[in-house]
């Protein structure tokens, strides 16, 4: 199987006419190191194992495409690209879901009833939450991103951020609430 | 029914675990690309639809008029002449 970065137009100057190409050894590098990263958000954003494919597959041959558009001072390469993805994803869900108003805050009402499953429950919860929502808690609470940091890669402004996680949350304590943890006793 | 506190929803939220990223992720993005005749077995060629709709058109075209039969000739309605005025133009060559 050949592929997606042999794939990429040859020109004379190497595999494409971007002058800024990444080396492909940068690329292999960058993957081994924060495919998982990449992937867990990808996933966790779509909720969908073939949907994190694609995105983290197109994530990898942008950073190879347009390395140029990374600049170490502004953030490391783990956090470039998550804010690759999170476009992608984000661009991805407009092109699904075209009548809906990309909205700060709504929120579905997550059918978690009968879910007997706690993870499932999660899931269902924060796919609930719009997408900018989303993307807040899921870099905060999983990837460990500062709000700073998600600022960032969101491109906006740190108490934007801050106030988005605020709702977020108040989201899933709200509706989560019937999955209470057991009280373990200490 | 009360919210969940910080400490409950983190607890929560920890259930939910993201898979590691499957292994043909790799061979997609980095597989060799396929030598000599495997390269041409395995190649691929991108055709925009105008052209394809034009050379379907050709080709339909070529194959209707390679199909049509010659109409046939008959000698029936030839007849031979019942009269004939020739005329002899000599050259300048000859008249001198």
């Amino acid at each position: 199987m050949q592929g997606i970065l042999d794939a990429l137009p040859v020109s004379s100057n190497g595999r494409t006419g971007n002058t800024h190409q990444m080396d492909e050894s940068i690329v292999r590098q960058a993957f081994e190191e924060h495919k998982d990263a990449v992937y867990a958000f990808a996933w966790r954003m779509t909720n969908c194992t073939a949907a994190a494919d694609d995105l983290t597959q197109d994530c990898f041959v942008e950073l190879f495409r347009q390395s140029n558009s990374f600049n170490p001072a502004r953030g490391n390469l783990r956090n470039y690209l998550l804010g690759v993805t999170r476009n992608l994803a984000l661009k991805r869900w407009r092109k699904e879901n075209r009548f809906l108003a990309f909205d700060d805050d709504f929120a579905h009402a997550a059918a978690l009833d009968g879910l007997a499953d706690t993870a499932l429950a999660v899931a269902a919860a924060i796919q609930s939450l719009s997408p900018l929502q989303r993307e807040v808690i899921i870099l905060f609470e999983y990837e460990g991103l500062t709000l700073q940091e998600i600022a960032a890669i969101t491109e906006g402004e740190t108490g934007t951020v801050k106030s988005r996680l605020y709702r977020a949350r108040e989201n899933l304590r709200r509706a989560l609430a019937s999955f209470r943890p057991v009280n373990r006793g200490f | 029914m009360q919210p969940l506190n910080d400490d409950e929803l983190k607890d929560l939220l920890r259930a939910w675990r993201a898979p590691r990223a499957p292994d043909h992720l790799k061979t997609m993005l980095f597989a060799p690309r396929p030598r000599g005749w495997r390269r041409l077995l395995t190649a691929s060629v991108t055709v925009p639809v105008p052209v394809l709709l034009l050379a379907l058109i050709l080709l339909t075209t070529l194959f209707y008029f390679a199909r049509k039969p010659a109409r046939a000739v008959s000698l029936a309605d030839f007849q031979p002449a019942k009269e004939l005025n020739v005329r002899v133009i000599r050259s300048n060559y000859e008249q001198h």
